[in-house]
């Protein structure tokens, strides 16, 4: 009866068990897309408790495989007791591994290496019991199968325990405390020495092993500096300043193969890197007490360390506060003063203020309710007066607050103290002194202190520095003045190069406190005696100005050069009576009129071009003129095809019907190495009254022998026509 | 006695069975109560994503983008290689060239004739690494930042290839870098833009930028960057027109708003809501751009540093410093375009005056930024849409030749925000033509610069017309020896 009570019970247990395991296969299959609830989330976490479970039960039903009792009844017993064992241990497993795989969904395991291998060998157990189970309870339980299943089981148990602890322990627990701290020491650089940090690990974790006091073979001991000056059976080390010749290094490059290699075949051997920095120290001189940051800037031995001497990972902070109120953070954000947290559900907040005309001492105390939530305040270039720092010394979280350009005048810097946790603060751009910066000496956790663009001397930044010890100053970009920069060119302010009766010039120059000085003669300005530009030059007729730009401390700009023409009458209307190139049309007419001069380049729309035939235009006035010179612009561009015209005429009268020559000019022809220029043809004749003009300019036909294109037609290219 | 014992096991009863299969089915029943909507037709739902909030603590804030439009030629600026020099002339093995399509422009050459850099190389900073004479100011702030020398791209054209660095892809109707910042992250500061964009141009041979690069795709508008110009108001049409106050612009404004506001009550259309946004940004920031662009409280040591050219507005310079003052203002995303860089000929003159724009701002950006703090903060990267050749295109003589166009490997340089300083990330064979280690592709650039913000690239996602989009379409992995 009682067997048959225990039968029920095994029968719904195993019923439970294969239900249990399709649950974990459809766990398995599904596992990208389980989401938990968090009610879920405490059975999970109860699986480093559950998990001693299957591992007590399988074991003892596995080594009950391995017994056979001589009683026949004592064996079925103990059969019966196995096989209860066997399917109390595989639903142990079971429940285990679904918690296990509920675990694995909460944040932190991020499905890495081991935690797969784990998770698998985890499962396997679990099936493999089951299967187990299973198989004892077959009618004919095949023994070898069972026994080797139990043994497999055993095996696996060791390995997920193995993973297991790695994932809740960290790797290498176990033998941590007995395995030499991971790779490169970790000191920070400028407290590092040679030996002590970087020697004296190689040594002792490739060396020492043997050549220790109480091991020494070959007589040498390397644990004490002594002891490596003194050497063993063989003689010295090494010879400092001489890698070539220590024995020390003569034996770190034997071949593997020979007798005298160190460190022995078979044992852990050096690396490259290692082997370079003994090398490296032997030849500074094998000294015990050289610090690294003493070493040259470019020197082997510092590089190797530099590369050697990891940083220690800084340490994510840990912000022990809870998050403040969403509604509260959101009602205090507005478009000027911007507040978020440092991430996504992060509790830590940072504030920003923009605009300087909305900012006032308001602005900051209505934070005061999330002074436990705020660790970085930026309130650069706003007017943050003296009196607002007793109120940010409130914010008793804050790391970082920006206070750069803003009105602080220094005088109740003191309240920051206050502030444990403050690790940057920004002063630049501020009144503050030397001294009132004493009163920030206890400020305990100061890393960065921005001081530039202050009252603060070279001499008081430096002493600064001496005050903050644990703190960097930071000093800015300051000019040594030894690699003057030279200016750039003044600027022309007008538009307009034409004028009619008089203009008034403006130059000025982007940077401060830069003297333009100019000459009108054609001659080169210099930055000594030629006359400084005041705000604005009054021109009366053609003019030509150089200018240049000069400044204490720089270096003077190249001259720059503009040319201005008087203009005393504009034609109202302007007819081409020929037409342009289609290239270059210009602004049609206007281009001759529009008081813009067309500079250097052909192309840029300010110049009619003609070739193979003449140029004639109509200038008419609606009210007759005294005309006593017309002069037209061209250009000159040799290589480019562009020569003077060949021939000018003037036509001048009171209506179109009735023009008379007023002047003929032939031009100078333009010559093989002509540089490239704008010029002026000016016809000169006696006063004549006009209110109609023609103007003809004849290209050159053929271009000299000289030239490349020598016999084709040549380019004339006009600009602005002036009437005086 | 035994064969009934075994008959037994065999008659596996009907009850039995159904019994077992309904265990089954019960605990896969159990199972789905663990997975959302498994039978509804969001089977594949991920989480939502929240715009504007970053997936994990960010190491890097903003970004400012100096990009060199035109592909600055690697040979003579990041990646030194000595045997171009020793082979000059000779022809580039074929086996080096791997079959590699070349532009329209080299295609039809005969020879393929090495060339070396026209330009001394020096090692400088703790990292040793190797720069050329062109970039003195670079070198000086070598220790600072992070050289990749196996960026690697899919284009070989000028058009294709920018849109791919600056979209994701080389069509050009996606979201632009900068816009998916925006989205992801938001704007810091609410009077500027989140993304804006300045550009400038060297004299040497230019390539058009178009406003497609820095477009919202298929994002909402508010994302798009806002161009700043170089005139005397950099940002068009934000000034009042005479005659008009800020109260008779704010009165307007209202009104406006209130007129929008009916009209997005009848049409639902979101697009509505981003233009009332959009009045009302710029309303704001007609008080916060000319406290911005006001470069007269500059310190001379500040002037000194970037270059008398930092106050001309329009160049690189200028520019440079600007972006500074944006991004100090908490601008996210500001995308610098420096034209001129596409040296198919007279590569050493035009390069020394490219060089000459860009050096001294780009290593005074990074001073500057760390002065005040702000390096950690700010992600500042520089670089072209992909290398040049390491033959010569066109006639090369003792001092003058080209290079063309070439996909395969290029330098960029990162500093700040993050980006592991003072190294050099990757490696090119001896002819500078192939990477030999560590590639880094512009998918996988785009990952990890989405990473250092602080957002997965795989979850940084837009659905539109029936599929999700990401910056990084269906590729790219973050680079880990990038980042600090």
């Amino acid at each position: 009866m009682i067997l048959k009570k225990g039968f029920r019970w095994q029968s719904a247990g195993s019923n439970v068990l294969y239900a249990a395991n399709i649950f974990i296969l459809f766990l398995l299959i599904f596992n990208g897309r389980v989401v938990l609830p968090s009610w879920l989330q405490v059975l999970g976490r109860m699986h480093p408790l559950l998990l001693h479970f299957p591992i007590v039960l399988i074991l003892v039903a596995g080594v009950l495989t391995f017994i056979r009792l001589r009683e026949p009844a004592a064996e079925s017993w103990k059969r019966q007791l196995m096989a209860i064992l066997l399917l109390a241990g595989a639903l142990s497993a079971a429940v285990t591994v679904i918690m296990g795989l509920f675990l694995s969904k909460e944040e932190g395991y991020n499905g890495s290496g081991i935690l797969q291998w784990h998770k698998w060998s985890g499962v396997g157990i679990c099936w493999v019991a089951s299967g187990l189970y299973w198989l004892s309870q077959s009618a004919v339980p095949k023994l070898w199968l069972l026994k080797g299943g139990a043994a497999f089981t055993a095996l696996l148990l060791v390995i997920t325990g193995h993973f297991g602890a790695d994932i809740t322990h960290g790797e290498n627990f176990v033998l941590a405390p007995v395995t030499p701290a991971g790779k490169g020491p970790q000191v920070p650089f400028d407290q590092a020495l040679v030996y002590e940090h970087l020697v004296k690990p190689v040594l002792q974790e490739k060396c020492m092993n043997c050549h220790n006091a109480g091991k020494a073979k070959g007589e040498l001991a390397m644990e004490l500096p002594e002891q490596l000056l003194k050497g063993g059976k063989s003689g010295k080390l090494f010879v400092a300043g001489k890698p070539e010749v220590s024995l020390l290094l003569e034996r770190l490059h034997m071949p593997l193969d020979a007798k005298k290699h160190m460190p022995p075949a078979g044992k852990p051997q050096l690396t490259e890197e290692e082997t370079a920095l003994l090398y490296y120290w032997v030849k500074s001189g094998a000294d015990f007490k050289t610090k690294v940051a003493a070493l040259p800037a470019h020197d082997s031995l510092r590089l190797l360390a530099a590369a050697m001497l990891h940083p220690a990972p800084a340490a994510a902070p840990v912000y022990n506060f809870a998050a403040a109120d969403e509604k509260l953070v959101q009602k205090l954000n507005n478009n000027y003063r911007v507040i978020y947290p440092i991430a996504l559900n992060a509790a830590p907040l940072i504030v920003n203020c923009y605009n300087k005309d909305q900012f006032n001492s308001k602005s900051i105390e209505e934070l005061l309710p999330l002074k436990k939530q705020i660790i970085e305040i930026h309130l650069q270039k706003m007017p943050v007066q003296d009196a607002d720092l007793k109120v940010l010394s409130q914010f008793e979280q804050l790391r970082v607050l920006n206070l750069s350009f803003t009105n602080l005048k220094g005088q109740t810097l003191s309240a920051l103290t206050a502030l444990r946790h403050l690790e940057s603060l920004s002063l630049s751009g501020t009144g503050v002194t030397l001294a009132q910066l004493q009163a920030l000496k206890t400020a305990p956790a100061l890393k960065e202190l921005y001081l530039w663009n202050t009252a603060l001397s070279a001499a008081d930044l430096q002493q600064a520095q001496t005050i903050f010890k644990q703190a960097t100053v930071i000093k800015g970009f300051v000019d040594d003045g030894k690699q003057p920069l030279k200016l750039n060119q003044p600027q022309l302010l007008n538009t307009s190069a034409v004028f009619a009766g008089q203009m008034m010039l403006m130059l000025k120059h982007p940077i401060r406190g830069v003297a333009i000085r100019y000459t009108t003669d054609g001659s080169a300005p210099d930055s000594m005696n030629s006359p400084v530009f005041k705000d604005s030059l009054l021109l009366e007729g053609n003019t030509t100005i150089r200018a240049i730009a000069c400044k204490q401390g720089w270096y003077a700009s190249d001259p720059v050069q503009y040319s201005f023409s008087k203009s005393a009458y504009t034609p109202d209307s302007v007819v081409l009576l020929t037409q342009p190139n289609g290239t270059y049309s210009g602004n049609g007419a206007k281009t001759l009129t529009d008081k813009q001069k067309g500079g250097m380049d052909q192309g840029n729309g300010k110049w009619l071009g003609y070739t193979g035939g003449n140029m004639e235009t109509m200038l008419v006035f609606k009210k007759a003129v005294p005309v006593k010179t017309i002069s037209v612009g061209i250009l000159r561009n040799i290589n480019g095809y562009i020569f003077p015209p060949t021939k000018v005429e003037v036509w001048g009268g009171t209506d179109a019907q009735h023009l008379k020559l007023l002047k003929r000019i032939i031009p100078a022809a333009g010559k093989k190495d002509d540089p490239a220029a704008n010029m002026d043809i000016e016809c000169s004749f006696p006063v004549t009254t006009v209110s109609c003009v023609k103007l003809i300019l004849q290209p050159i036909d053929k271009l000299p022998v000289w030239h490349p294109g020598k016999g084709g037609h040549g380019w004339v290219f006009a600009d602005e026509v002036l009437f005086n | 006695m035994k064969n009934e014992f075994i008959e037994h096991h065999l008659n596996m009863n009907r009850r039995k069975f159904l019994s077992r299969l309904s265990l089954g089915v019960g605990s896969l029943a159990l199972g789905s109560l663990l997975i959302p909507d498994i039978f509804g037709k969001g089977g594949m739902e991920e989480a939502p994503f929240i715009p504007g909030v970053p997936h994990f603590a960010p190491k890097a804030k903003r970004i400012i983008y100096l990009f060199q439009n035109g592909a600055p030629s690697q040979l003579e600026s990041f990646d030194y290689k000595p045997k171009l020099r020793e082979m000059m002339g000779q022809e580039l093995p074929a086996s080096i060239r791997g079959g590699q399509r070349l532009t329209g422009m080299t295609s039809g050459q005969s020879s393929f004739p090495l060339v070396g850099s026209h330009y001394d190389f020096k090692q400088y900073g703790e990292s040793r690494a190797w720069i050329s004479d062109l970039f003195p100011h670079t070198a000086k702030v070598v220790d600072d930042i992070c050289i990749v020398r196996s960026m690697f791209t899919e284009a070989i054209n000028h058009d294709p290839a920018l849109t791919f660095f600056q979209t994701g892809a080389q069509q050009g109707n996606r979201a632009s870098f900068g816009s998916w910042m925006s989205y992801g992250l938001g704007s810091e500061n609410k009077n500027l833009p989140a993304f804006c964009v300045l550009l400038s141009r060297g004299k040497g041979n230019g390539q058009g930028v178009y406003s497609k690069l820095w477009s919202n795709g298929f994002l909402e508008s508010i994302h798009q960057g806002v161009q700043f110009s170089s005139g005397e108001s950099p940002v068009l049409y934000l000034n009042n027109p005479d005659g008009i106050d800020m109260a008779n612009r704010r009165q307007m404004l209202d009104q406006l708003a209130a007129m929008n506001d009916q009209s997005y009550k009848d049409f639902g259309d979101p697009e509505i809501n981003t233009k009332i946004q959009q009045y009302e940004m710029a309303y704001r920031m007609q008080t916060a751009v000319p406290e911005l662009t006001d470069l007269s409280k500059e310190s001379d040591d500040i002037i000194k540093l970037y270059g008398p050219d930092c106050l001309v507005p329009g160049t690189f310079a200028a520019n440079c410093l600007l972006s500074r003052k944006l991004s100090e203002s908490g601008v996210r995303f500001i995308q610098l375009y420096h034209q001129g860089w596409d040296q198919h000929g007279n590569l050493p003159n035009e390069m020394a005056g490219q060089a000459k724009d860009v050096d001294r701002a780009s290593a005074a950006l990074i001073t500057d930024l760390k002065q005040r703090g702000l390096l950690d903060e700010t992600l500042v990267i520089w670089g072209g849409e992909f290398g040049r050749t390491n033959f010569c295109q066109g006639k090369m003589t003792a001092d003058n030749y080209g290079r063309d166009h070439h996909p395969r490997c290029f330098s960029i340089w990162m500093a700040g925000g993050g980006v592991k300083p003072g190294i050099v990330y990757g490696e090119t064979d001896e002819f500078g033509y192939n990477i030999v280690k560590d590639p880094v592709h512009v998918h996988d650039f785009h990952a990890t610069v989405l990473h250092l913000m602080g957002l997965d690239h795989e979850k940084l996602t837009f659905k539109h017309q029936g599929r999700r989009y990401r910056l990084t379409d269906v590729a790219g992995k973050v680079i880990p020896g990038l980042m600090a």
